[in-house]
C-alpha cells in the first residue's frame, strides 16, 4: 500500500517548546534523558516520522519547525503553503502565547482555508500550578475553529503521540474526502507535475495485428 | 566562433532533412506506401508463412503506422480517396503507448495527405485485416453506399496495378481476393454505369453456382481486383483459382503448390528465413554500425565549439543521424560476433584531433591506441542498460537505467534534442498546420493550447503564458524532448521515477550536468578504467552555457528589485565573528562556500541539495557554538547571515530556477522544500530592512 506523506508545520511562540515536542516525539524514549544534548544538524528543524493510521494506512510526516520570532511571523505563509496540518503550540502557564495562537489560526483559515487541519497543543502540562490559561477557554476556542485541543508534556513525554496520531487521521480522512478514497496514498497527489498518464489498465487481451 | 544557441524557434525554422513525401506526387508516395508494406520485416515473413498474399492499398484499406517498428504501439490509418481523387489518410491514434494489446484509441481523427502520413511514420503496413473492427465506421462510407461512378474509377484504379491504363469493359475476368481467397469473376452489362449499372457475375465453390454482386459489393468485399489474362467466355463456369485458406495455418510445406512454395528458390531457404537473414544483416550493418560511429565520434572528436565550420556541421549532422539509430538499436545485438571488429573499425574512422582542437575533455585520458577499448566498453554498457530497461521496465532500478540512456541518447545538447525538437515539430506541423515560416512563438503557442501540454500549464503558467524568453523554451524544449524519447523508449514513462529520471538527464543535457552521483551510483563494479573514463562527467559545452545564462537572465529580469535589496543588505560589512581565509577576505564557513556555489549548479536537485548542505553546515557551526539541538529559532537567523555573507548575485533567480525545473514536486514536501523555504524567507527577511537581522 502506497505510503501517504503529509506536510506538518509546527507554529507557535517562541519558547513554548516546538522544538522539544518535536524531538520528543521523534526520537520518544529513545532519548536518555531530556535535558540531554539531542540531535544534531537539521533534526532539529525538520524532522520525518512514519506512522501508521487506523484503516491500515502508513502515513510520513515531514514536520517543519518554523522560527517563531516576531519578525519572521509575516513570512509564515511561505512555510505553510502546502501544509496538509498543522500543530499549533502554546504554553498553559503563558496566555500571551495563547493569544498568539488565535492570531495563527486566523492567518492560516484566511490563507490556507479549510483545506488544513489544525490542532491546538497546550503544552508544559506538567507546569499544572502555574496554569494561566483557563482549560475551558482553551477547548471552547479549539471548538470554535474546528481544531482539536490536546495537552501535552514534552518533559515528561505526554500527549505526544495521541496529538500527531490525530493530526494524521484528520489529513488522511481530508484528503480522502477531497480526492477520492485510495487518493491520501498517492505521493505528491496535491500537485500537479508532468508526467505522462496512461489509461486506466484494461483486461490484456492476446494482440492479433502482428 | 560561437556556438549557435538552440531554442525552439529556431528548431522550427531549420528544414528537417529528410526527404519530403508530402511534396511528391500520390503515385510516388503510393509507391513508397507498397514498398514499406512490403519491406523484409518479421511481421511480413509471417504473413509469407500464413500464406497471405501482400494487399495492395486501395481506398478503404486499413495501414498499421508506427512511429518505430520496435516500439509496441501502432496507430491505424484509413485511407480513402476525395472528391479530387486525390488519396487521404484518416488517422487514429492510440491512446494508451505502452502496450499495444489494449488497443484504446483516441477521439481525435488526423486528415492527413498521403505524403504527411509517409513523413509521419517511419514505418506503414497496409494490413486491414488485423485492423481493429469498426475503429472507422464512423469515417469510412461503403462502396455499396456510394455512386456508380466512384465505384467504377475505383474499380480502375484496382486494376490498374496488372493492366495500366486499360479500362474494365463488360466481359472482362478478373481475379478477385479478400486475403484468404481468390475467385474469378466477369464483369457483366457494361455501357452506361449510370444508367446500367455493373455487376459482377462471381463463382462460388460452396453451392456451385455463380453470384452475382454489385460493383459496391464487390469492392466491399474483395480488396484486390486484377484482370485475369483471358476474358472468361459468357456461361463458362468459373473456377476457384486459389482454395480457401485458413487463417494462422500452419507453414506451407515445400512441396505445396502455393505462392509460398512457388515463391521459394529451388534447394534454398524458404522465403521467411531469407527475410529474417536479410532483416537481421540490415540491422546489425545499418543500426550497429551507425551508433559505433556515433559513440566513435562522440569519444573522439574535437569539441564542437574548437572545430571549424564545416567539421562541426559534419559532427553535428553524424550524431544527430546516430542518436536516433541509437535509439531504435534492437535487442540481440549485443552478442553480435563481430561486435569488437566494429569497434575497432569505427575508432579507426573517428576524426584526429590533431590540428583542429582537442579531443572532448571527458576523455582526454584516453590514448588513441585504445579507443577501441573504451568504444566497445561503452557500447557494451550502453546495450546493458537498454536490455535491463526493455527487460525489467518495472524495476527498481529503472530510474537510473532511463537516466543512462536519455544521457547516451541526448549526449549532445546542440544535436540529439535538436533532432527530437524537429521530429515533434514535424508532426505539431502536420497536426496543427503550423508552417516552418510561420513567425516566432507559434510553436509555443500551438503547443499551449493543445491538450497534452495541460499538464504543463497547469504546473507553470506563467511559462506557457509569457512572451518569447529563454526558461520558457527550455521547460518547453524538455519536455518535446520527453515526448520524443518516449517514444522510442516507452517504458521509461511507466514509472513517475522513471519520468522524472528522463527529465532530469535531458534537463543535463540541455544545461550541462553539473551533478555526477547518478551515474556513480549506476557505475558497474570492476569497471574497466575507460569505462569510468566513459562516464566521467564532462565540461558544459558552449551551448549549455549560453543556455542556462539565458535563463537565469529570464528569471533574474522578475526579480530584479528584490535582488537589490538583498545586495544592498549584503553589502553592510560581515560581522566580525565571521570565520576568514588567513590573509584573505573571503569567508570561509562550509554554509557560505554550499550557498555560494548556487549559480554554478545547473540543475535545481543540485541547487537544493547545495541548500540542504548549507542548513547542515549551519547547524553544525551553531552546535560548536554550543547550541544544543538547533531548532528553527536559531538557524533562521543564522541563515539570514550566511546569505548576507555569501552575496549571491542572483538568488531570487536561483529560487526560481529551482522550482521551474525541480521534476519532482514531491521533494518539495521533505527536506529539500525546507532548505528552499528557509533560503526564501531568509532572502525576504533580508530584503525588508524591518526584518533583518542585526549586523
Amino acid at each position: 500500500m502506497p505510503i501517504a506523506r503529509f506536510k506538518v508545520v509546527l507554529l507557535g511562540e517562541g519558547r513554548v517548546g516546538k522544538t522539544s515536542i518535536l524531538l520528543r516525539y521523534v526520537k520518544g524514549e529513545r532519548v536518555p534523558a531530556y535535558s540531554d544534548r539531542q540531535v544534531s544538524t537539521l533534526q532539529a528543524s525538520y524532522l520525518d516520522k512514519r506512522l501508521s493510521l487506523r484503516a491500515g494506512q502508513s502515513a510520513s510526516l515531514s514536520i517543519w519547525d518554523t522560527a517563531g520570532q516576531e519578525r519572521f511571523h509575516a513570512l509564515g505563509p511561505i512555510y505553510y503553503r502546502d501544509a496538509d496540518g498543522a500543530l499549533l503550540v502554546y504554553d498553559i502557564t503563558d496566555f500571551e502565547s495563547f493569544q498568539k495562537v488565535r492570531k495563527w489560526v486566523r492567518e492560516l483559515r484566511q490563507i490556507v482555508g479549510q483545506e488544513i487541519a489544525i490542532t491546538i497543543a497546550g503544552n508544559k502540562v506538567d507546569l499544572e500550578s502555574s496554569r494561566a490559561v483557563p482549560e475551558a477557554e482553551a477547548l471552547d476556542y479549539a471548538a470554535s475553529v474546528g481544531a482539536t485541543h490536546v495537552y501535552t508534556s514534552a518533559k515528561l513525554n505526554k500527549g505526544l503521540e495521541d496529538a500527531f496520531a490525530e493530526l494524521s487521521e484528520r489529513m488522511a480522512t481530508r484528503r480522502n474526502e477531497t480526492r477520492g478514497p485510495g487518493a491520501a496514498g498517492l505521493p505528491g497527489a496535491k500537485r500537479s507535475s508532468i508526467s505522462i498518464v496512461d489509461d486506466p489498465v484494461a483486461p490484456k487481451k492476446k494482440d492479433s495485428c502482428c | 566562433m560561437a556556438e549557435t544557441v538552440l531554442s525552439v524557434d529556431a528548431v522550427v525554422a531549420t528544414p528537417v532533412a529528410t526527404k519530403r513525401w508530402s511534396l511528391e506526387s500520390d503515385e510516388v508516395c503510393l509507391q513508397e506506401l507498397v514498398r514499406r508494406s512490403n519491406v523484409a520485416s518479421a511481421w511480413r515473413a509471417g504473413k509469407i508463412r500464413r500464406g497471405v498474399p501482400p494487399e495492395a492499398p486501395r481506398a478503404g484499406c486499413k495501414i498499421q503506422c508506427f512511429h518505430n517498428s520496435l516500439v509496441g504501439f501502432a496507430d491505424w490509418a484509413l485511407l480513402d480517396v476525395d472528391g479530387r481523387g486525390e488519396w487521404r489518410a484518416t488517422v487514429r491514434t492510440q491512446k494508451t503507448k505502452a502496450n499495444v494489446a489494449l488497443r484504446q484509441f483516441s477521439d481525435e481523427k488526423l486528415d492527413l495527405s498521403l505524403g504527411a502520413l509517409l513523413e509521419r511514420y517511419n514505418e506503414v503496413r497496409v494490413n486491414s485485416t488485423d485492423a481493429p473492427a469498426a475503429l472507422f465506421a464512423d469515417v469510412w462510407t461503403p462502396w455499396t453506399e456510394r455512386g456508380a461512378e466512384a465505384c467504377y474509377v475505383e474499380l480502375r484504379r484496382r486494376v490498374a496495378a496488372t493492366a495500366s491504363g486499360r479500362a474494365p469493359a463488360a466481359g472482362d475476368a478478373f481475379a478477385a481476393s479478400d486475403g484468404d481467397r481468390t475467385l474469378a469473376c466477369v464483369l457483366e452489362c457494361g455501357g452506361d454505369y449510370a444508367g446500367a449499372p455493373w455487376r459482377a457475375r462471381l463463382g462460388r465453390s460452396s453451392t456451385g453456382e455463380d453470384a452475382y454482386l454489385t460493383l459496391g459489393e464487390l469492392l466491399e468485399t474483395f480488396h484486390d481486383v486484377r484482370f485475369e489474362s483471358e476474358p472468361a467466355p459468357e456461361g463458362r463456369r468459373l473456377p476457384i483459382l486459389r482454395p480457401p485458406r485458413r487463417k494462422n495455418a500452419e507453414p506451407a510445406a515445400a512441396d505445396d503448390d502455393s505462392e509460398l512454395a512457388s515463391s521459394t528458390p529451388a534447394g534454398g531457404k524458404p522465403v521467411a528465413r531469407m527475410l529474417d537473414d536479410q532483416q537481421q544483416s540490415l540491422e546489425e550493418a545499418a543500426i550497429l554500425e551507425r551508433e559505433l560511429e556515433r559513440l566513435a565520434i562522440g569519444l573522439f572528436a574535437p569539441s564542437p565549439q574548437s572545430a571549424g565550420r564545416r567539421e562541426r556541421g559534419r559532427l553535428d549532422a553524424a550524431a544527430a543521424d546516430a542518436a536516433r539509430a541509437a535509439a531504435r538499436a534492437p535487442p540481440g545485438a549485443l552478442d553480435a560476433p563481430d561486435l569488437r571488429d566494429a569497434a575497432n573499425r569505427a575508432a579507426a574512422k573517428a576524426p584526429r584531433g590533431a590540428g583542429r582542437g582537442a579531443p572532448h575533455a571527458r576523455y582526454r585520458g584516453v590514448g588513441r591506441e585504445r579507443r577501441a577499448d573504451a568504444l566497445y566498453d561503452a557500447l557494451l554498457s550502453f546495450r546493458r542498460r537498454a536490455a535491463r530497461a526493455r527487460r525489467e521496465p518495472a524495476a527498481s532500478a529503472v530510474a537510473a537505467v532511463a537516466a543512462a540512456i536519455c544521457r547516451r541518447a541526448l549526449r549532445d545538447a546542440s544535436t540529439a534534442p535538436g533532432a527530437a525538437l524537429r521530429a515533434v515539430a514535424g508532426e505539431l506541423q502536420a497536426k496543427h498546420e503550423v508552417h516552418l515560416a510561420d513567425a516566432p512563438g507559434t510553436l509555443r503557442s500551438v503547443v499551449a493550447d493543445n491538450v497534452e501540454f495541460e499538464v504543463l500549464t497547469e504546473q507553470s503558467p506563467a511559462c506557457v503564458r509569457r512572451g518569447n524568453d529563454a526558461a520558457a523554451d527550455a521547460l518547453l524544449a524538455a519536455r518535446v524532448v520527453l515526448e520524443a524519447v518516449f517514444k522510442f523508449h516507452p517504458p521509461l514513462g511507466d514509472r513517475a521515477d522513471s519520468t522524472v529520471a528522463c527529465l532530469e538527464s535531458i534537463d543535463a543535457a540541455l544545461f550541462g550536468d553539473d551533478d555526477d552521483s547518478d551515474d556513480d551510483g549506476e557505475r558497474p563494479r570492476g569497471a574497466s578504467p575507460n569505462e569510468v573514463a566513459v562516464y566521467a562527467v564532462g565540461e558544459p559545452r558552449a551551448s549549455q552555457e549560453v543556455r542556462y545564462a539565458l535563463v537565469l537572465d529570464a528569471l533574474r529580469a522578475e526579480s530584479r528589485a528584490a535582488d537589490a535589496l538583498v545586495a544592498a543588505a549584503s553589502r553592510t560589512p560581515p560581522r566580525a565573528a565571521t570565520p576568514t581565509k588567513a590573509g584573505g577576505d573571503e569567508p570561509t564557513r562550509p554554509s557560505v562556500r554550499h550557498l555560494r556555489s548556487l549559480p554554478a549548479k545547473r540543475s535545481a536537485r543540485a541547487k537544493l541539495r547545495a541548500l540542504v548542505g548549507a542548513l547542515e553546515a549551519l547547524a553544525e557551526e551553531l552546535e560548536k557554538r554550543q547550541i544544543d539541538s538547533v531548532a528553527s529559532d536559531d538557524l533562521m537567523p543564522a541563515l539570514c547571515e550566511a546569505v548576507r555573507d555569501a552575496r549571491i548575485e542572483t538568488p531570487h533567480a536561483q529560487v526560481a530556477f529551482a522550482k521551474h525545473f525541480c521534476r519532482d514536486e514531491r521533494v518539495f514536501l521533505g527536506v529539500d522544500g525546507y532548505a528552499l523555504t528557509s533560503f526564501e524567507i531568509a532572502l525576504a527577511a533580508l530584503g525588508d530592512p524591518s526584518r533583518a537581522p542585526p549586523s
